[in-house]
C-alpha cells in the first residue's frame, strides 16, 4: 500500500473543508451591516467596564486533571496496537498487556484516593 | 476525479453531512421538546437560525486577536467535515480508510473542543475564559473513556480501521456482548459535545454563553455547525460499532435515530450538573466502568 497517497487524501481534504466554512464567510461579506464603535466592541461584561486582563494564575484543580488526563490518554495509545495484535502475541506479551491495564487502574484508584479528582 | 471531488463536497461528506447536522439537530430539539410537553420548533428552524446568524454583523470586541478570533471557528468546522470521510455517512462505505484511521477520526472529531477552548481563552471576557477552561476540564475527563469505550470494538475485531472494524460487527450486535462500553461511549459523546446535563462550560444562567459570549454572526454559526456535524459523526461511529454495523442508508437513519431519541431521553430526564459533578463523575465511574469493561473482555478472550 502506498502509505504517502494515504496522507495526501487527507491534505486534500483539509484543502476542500476550507471551501464549507468559507462559503459563508464570502456569502455574509455581502448581507451582513458593517458598522463598528467603541461602545459595541466592548468586551460583554455584566453592566460595568472589565478591568485588567483575563491571563492571570488561577484554577489550580484543572492544572492536576490535567496531568491526570496527559498520562491516561498516552497509555490509551499505547493499548491499542497491542489488542489489534492481540491474535498474535504470545504469553510474554499478554502478560506485559495485563498488567499494564490492572496498573493503570490502580493508578487511577490511588488517584482517586489521593483526592487528586477533588474540585478543590 | 470528478465522481471524487463529488463524493467530497456534496453526498455523502461535505454538503449532505451539513443538512444532515441541521436535520438532526432538529430532530433533537423537537424530541426534548415533545418530551416536555412543549410544542417545539418547525423542521426549517435550524437552518433559518443560520441564516439568521450569517447576516448579523460580526462584532469584534476590544483585547482579542482578531486573526485567531475569525480562525478558530473555520478551523473547528473543517476539522469536524475532515473527520467524516473515515465515517459510514449514510450507509455508504466510507470515502476512505487506511490501517489506524479510528484514532484519526477521533482525534478530528475532537478539534472542534479544543477550538472553542481556545476561542474562550484569547477573549478579555471573564465568562468566556471561565467557560474555557470548564470546556477544556470536560474535554481531559470525557475523550479517555469514550476513547477507551471504542478500544472495546476494535479489541473484538482485532483492528483499528473503521470499515474492517465494521465488517465484524454486522454479523453481531455488540451492544449485547459489551453493554457498560456502549453506555460509556453514548454518554462520552453526550459530555463531548456538551449536550443538556453535561452543557456545564456553556450554561447560561451561570456563565451567559460561556466561551461562545463573545461570537456573534458567522462566528457563532459555524461552531454550531461544527458541532451538529460532529453530532451527526459521533453517533454514526456508535451505532456502525455497537448497533450492529452501517450497511445501507435505511440502517444508517434507523439506527442513528434510535440513538438521538435516547440522547433526547437523557437530555430530559437530568439537570444539568455542576462543573465539579461533570467532571469527577467521569473520572471515577466513567473511567473505572471502561477499565472494568477492557478487563472482562481480556477475560473472555482468555476463557476461549
Amino acid at each position: 500500500m502506498n502509505v504517502l497517497n494515504e496522507w495526501a487524501f487527507i491534505g486534500v481534504f483539509f484543502a476542500i473543508a476550507w471551501i464549507f466554512p468559507a462559503l459563508p464567510i464570502v456569502a455574509s461579506w455581502f448581507v451582513r451591516p458593517h458598522k463598528p464603535n467603541a461602545l459595541k466592541k466592548q468586551t460583554y461584561e455584566s453592566g460595568v467596564e472589565t478591568v485588567g486582563d483575563t491571563w492571570v494564575q488561577f484554577k489550580v484543580q484543572y492544572y492536576i486533571y490535567g496531568l491526570v488526563f496527559l498520562v491516561f490518554d498516552v497509555e490509551m495509545i499505547f493499548l491499542f496496537p497491542w489488542a489489534v495484535a492481540y491474535e498474535r502475541l504470545d504469553w510474554f506479551a499478554f502478560g506485559a498487556g495485563f498488567l499494564f491495564i490492572f496498573l493503570l487502574t490502580d493508578a487511577l484508584i490511588y488517584a482517586w484516593r489521593k483526592d487528586a479528582l477533588e474540585w478543590i | 476525479m470528478l465522481a471524487s471531488l463529488f463524493a467530497l463536497l456534496i453526498f455523502p461528506a461535505g454538503l449532505f453531512v451539513l443538512v444532515n447536522g441541521l436535520a438532526y439537530h432538529w430532530i433533537d430539539r423537537k424530541l426534548v421538546a415533545r418530551l416536555q410537553n412543549r410544542v417545539g420548533p418547525r423542521w426549517f428552524q435550524p437552518a433559518a437560525d443560520m441564516v439568521k446568524l450569517l447576516a448579523n454583523e460580526e462584532v469584534l470586541p476590544t483585547g482579542v486577536d482578531a486573526r485567531l478570533f475569525t480562525a478558530l471557528p473555520v478551523v473547528a468546522l473543517a476539522g469536524a467535515l475532515a473527520a467524516m470521510i473515515y465515517l459510514p455517512i449514510a450507509g455508504l462505505p466510507p470515502l476512505y480508510n487506511f490501517p489506524g484511521d479510528l484514532i484519526v477520526a477521533v482525534y478530528l472529531l475532537s478539534l472542534l473542543t479544543l477550538c472553542t477552548g481556545l476561542a474562550g481563552a484569547i477573549s478579555k471576557d471573564r465568562f468566556s475564559i471561565i467557560g474555557a477552561t470548564r470546556a477544556l476540564t470536560q474535554l481531559f475527563s470525557y475523550e479517555a473513556p469514550f476513547l477507551l469505550a471504542l478500544l472495546g470494538p476494535a479489541f473484538a475485531a482485532g483492528s483499528w480501521q473503521i470499515n474492517e472494524i465494521m465488517a465484524y460487527t454486522s454479523s453481531q450486535w455488540l451492544i449485547l456482548t459489551q453493554p457498560v462500553g456502549f453506555v460509556v461511549a453514548l454518554i462520552g459523546l453526550m459530555g463531548k459535545l456538551e449536550m443538556a446535563p453535561f452543557d456545564t462550560p456553556e450554561a447560561e444562567t451561570e456563565i451567559v454563553a460561556g466561551a461562545m459570549t463573545e461570537y456573534s454572526g458567522r462566528g457563532l454559526a459555524l461552531f454550531l455547525l461544527g458541532r451538529e456535524v460532529e453530532l451527526v459523526g459521533g453517533l454514526t461511529l456508535i451505532a456502525a460499532f455497537y448497533l450492529g454495523g452501517i450497511n445501507n442508508p435505511f440502517d444508517y437513519a434507523l439506527k442513528t435515530l434510535v440513538l438521538l431519541l435516547g440522547v433526547a431521553g437523557v437530555q430530559t430526564l437530568m439537570t444539568r450538573l455542576r462543573i465539579d459533578q461533570v467532571v469527577g463523575l467521569w473520572w471515577r465511574y466513567g473511567a473505572l466502568l471502561a477499565l472494568g469493561q477492557w478487563l472482562l473482555l481480556l477475560g473472555q478472550r482468555m476463557g476461549t
